[in-house]
């Protein structure tokens, strides 16, 4: 604790959170565009509602290119990876060239597929590296403070998009195990008072979703 | 060799892979981009290296002793051998360090030397790099990679290994710290153009990475903030920072860089700063030609390694020569750095002649010349074809107990053919530097 600074854990937080928007989001893009096909053109509307971002896209054709590749649009899923990269690359000697080289790698991979306008078949790539960027986390970064903070950022993350999307209650409170993990570990970085009230109320087979939304983005507290 | 050029994309791949860039500021906006490798290394012989070696430590060991002379008993101006003016009024020179000695009484931790190879195969000195040289890291992870993509090459030829480098620098600092303190490398942050650099040498020393704002002084003790208030006392600093926004209560006070009371911490050799502050005034241009003189008063030996023929317009008979010779000189103001300030006479017209001479009589002190050094050109890939092109080398001089010369350097190259400019800020590239084990 005595090396991890407050910036550097706020880094680590929104490194966790900014990797793992990108891969749920991602995830979720795919069964949005799937819907787009053929069933509903016009699917990309509600997934900007789920996601609580501006629909500023023209057509299904434009969302799928600015929400993908425009850097000038603060949501899209290329500057998500620009935002996980701007936390990684000031905590190499934390995270290791090794862990860093695949958030690299994901936004090398994204460029070139925008330049071939590659379809999202080939995103897979894109999973393929955050997935073994959270492997080279595991066994890379030995620090036990560093490594839960960035987990704790990747579950509140994965909370967070889940609720918007309307998760049923088992899948959110499975969620809840792991981050409470993290946080039990750390417990002066995180307020696991809030979170234990928050479980409690779990226990009743059903959640609020802007309450729970609400207190979980209220959980890091360094 | 062969397969080490046939393997150049993949090297690329594997730079971009590790972020390895440099950041370049061009009309106020900051652009991160790859360091241009070349996959042909320069390569030095046993035999030179040996001599290369031996000059270097000889030329460090003397600009050190020259350091603390400078801020304490001032032997070398008392004895004529350099004009104080020099000294004084070097904008290196930093008054607040008179009579502060540095831990175990070292200055330059990290001598960084610039040389050119000229084409009878003669090796010059053409700067010395004593407050924060860098450039280290980019032949160490190139040779990390290059290993990876073509691992014959090394077995076919003898090369001192590079990369104990971290090894070598981490022995430096903990040198000069002591048992309880923590090592830190101090960075400007992530738009420095060098931060590339600043990250993985901590990564590779095990230093932590410290931003400003993340050490404070108290009580004339230098510590790491860590998080509610812990504390974890800094016993040495490896700054990336120029003197000048170190402390803004002892220099620029408009710095929002440095660290607020580090210049008393230091001073009262709580905590050891590597390179020591007040460095500059032994890599000035202009104090650059008396380094001969140095090695001879201080050490009692002729120099190894030679400077570049310089003339100081400081002197009159050089003033003369430097005026009637002006247009086969290269001339260079002692106040810039990173290849800025750089004239050659060969390119300037009668009108910039006219301004240069000027300027030279009007303010000697601010000017050196040099013969140009027509230095040997590298073979570089470029697309399908193979150029040849302008190149240094910068080695690192590393002073603990003993000096150590880095088995290995910077070499540095233009990509401009017309340009002995080779700095990476003016589009430079750069290969890595094979010394051969026999």
């Amino acid at each position: 604790m005595e090396t991890l600074s407050k910036d550097k854990a706020d880094r680590l937080m929104w490194l966790g959170r900014y990797a793992e928007r990108a891969y749920i989001s991602l995830h979720f893009l795919r069964k949005y565009h799937d819907l787009m096909i053929d069933e509903n053109e016009q699917a990309y509307e509600e997934f900007c509602f789920k996601m609580g971002i501006v629909n500023r896209y023209q057509s299904a054709a434009d969302f799928m290119q600015r929400y993908l590749y425009d850097t000038d649009n603060p949501d899209s899923l290329l500057n998500m990876l620009i935002s996980a990269n701007d936390n990684a690359i000031v905590l190499r000697e934390e995270i290791t060239s090794e862990t860093l080289s695949y958030i690299q790698l994901a936004i090398c991979h994204f460029k070139l597929s925008a330049e071939r306008g590659d379809d999202m078949g080939d995103l897979q790539y894109l999973t393929d590296y955050l997935l073994a960027f959270w492997g080279s986390v595991d066994v890379r970064v030995v620090n036990s403070s560093m490594r839960s903070v960035l987990k704790a950022g990747r579950f509140i993350e994965r909370i967070d998009l889940y609720i918007r999307f309307g998760y049923p209650f088992e899948r959110i409170n499975q969620l809840f195990l792991p981050l409470r993990d993290q946080i039990s570990r750390e417990k002066s970085i995180f307020n696991g008072e809030l979170l234990k009230k928050i479980m409690s109320q779990m226990t009743e087979n059903s959640y609020e979703a802007g309450m729970t939304l609400g207190v979980v983005n209220r959980l890091y507290s360094a | 060799m062969y397969s080490l050029v046939e393997q150049q994309d993949a090297v690329n791949k594997w730079m971009e892979r590790f972020g390895v860039r440099f950041g370049l500021y061009q009309n106020g906006v900051f652009n991160e981009q790859l360091f241009p490798f070349d996959p042909i290394p320069r390569v030095i012989n046993h035999a030179e290296w040996a001599v290369m070696e031996k000059g270097l430590i000889q030329r460090v060991n003397a600009l050190n002793i020259f350091l603390q002379d400078i801020y304490h008993k001032k032997q070398i101006i008392k004895n004529g051998i350099i004009p104080q003016e020099f000294v004084y009024s070097s904008k290196g020179y930093l008054p607040q360090c008179e009579n502060i000695m540095p831990k175990n009484k070292v200055y330059s931790h990290i001598s960084g030397i610039d040389l050119v190879q000229a084409k009878d195969d003669s090796w010059y000195i053409l700067e010395d790099n004593l407050r924060i040289p860098s450039g280290a890291s980019y032949p160490m992870i190139a040779r990390t990679i290059t290993r990876k993509v073509s691992p014959g090459t090394f077995k076919e030829n003898l090369i001192a290994d590079n990369r104990s480098y971290p090894a070598m620098l981490r022995k430096t600092m903990d040198y000069v710290n002591d048992e309880e303190g923590l090592s830190v490398i101090l960075t400007p942050g992530r738009y420095n153009s060098a931060f590339f650099e600043h990250s993985y040498l901590a990564e590779k020393c095990g230093m932590v990475l410290a931003f400003p704002g993340d050490l404070i002084v108290e009580n004339d003790y230098v510590y790491y903030k860590g998080l509610f208030g812990k504390k974890k006392r800094v016993g040495v600093i490896y700054r990336r920072i120029s003197d000048e926004f170190l402390d803004p209560l002892a220099f620029d006070s408009s710095s929002l860089l440095g660290v607020p009371n580090l210049m008393r911490a230091y001073a009262k050799g709580h905590v050891a700063v590597a390179n020591a502050l007040g460095n500059g005034v032994a890599d000035d241009k202009g104090i650059y030609y008396f380094v001969p003189k140095m090695i001879e008063y201080y050490l009692g030996e002729k120099p190894i390694l030679q400077n570049a023929p310089t003339y100081l317009p400081y002197f009159e008979y050089d003033k003369k020569y430097i005026l009637e010779h002006l247009p086969t000189l290269v001339i260079k103001d002692v106040a810039e750095a990173g290849g800025y300030g750089v004239l050659f006479g060969r390119d300037m017209n009668a009108e910039q002649l006219a301004h240069i001479r000027h300027l030279i009589e009007t303010e000697p002190r601010r000017w050196i010349a040099q013969e140009v050094i027509d230095f040997k050109d590298l073979e570089i890939v470029e697309g399908n074809d193979k150029l040849f092109r302008k190149a240094d080398l910068r080695a690192f001089v590393l002073s603990e107990g003993e000096t150590k010369v880095w088995k290995s350097g910077l070499t540095r190259f233009s990509r401009n053919p017309t340009s002995f400019i080779v700095n990476s800020s003016q589009g430079g590239g750069f290969k890595d530097t094979w010394v051969l084990r026999k």
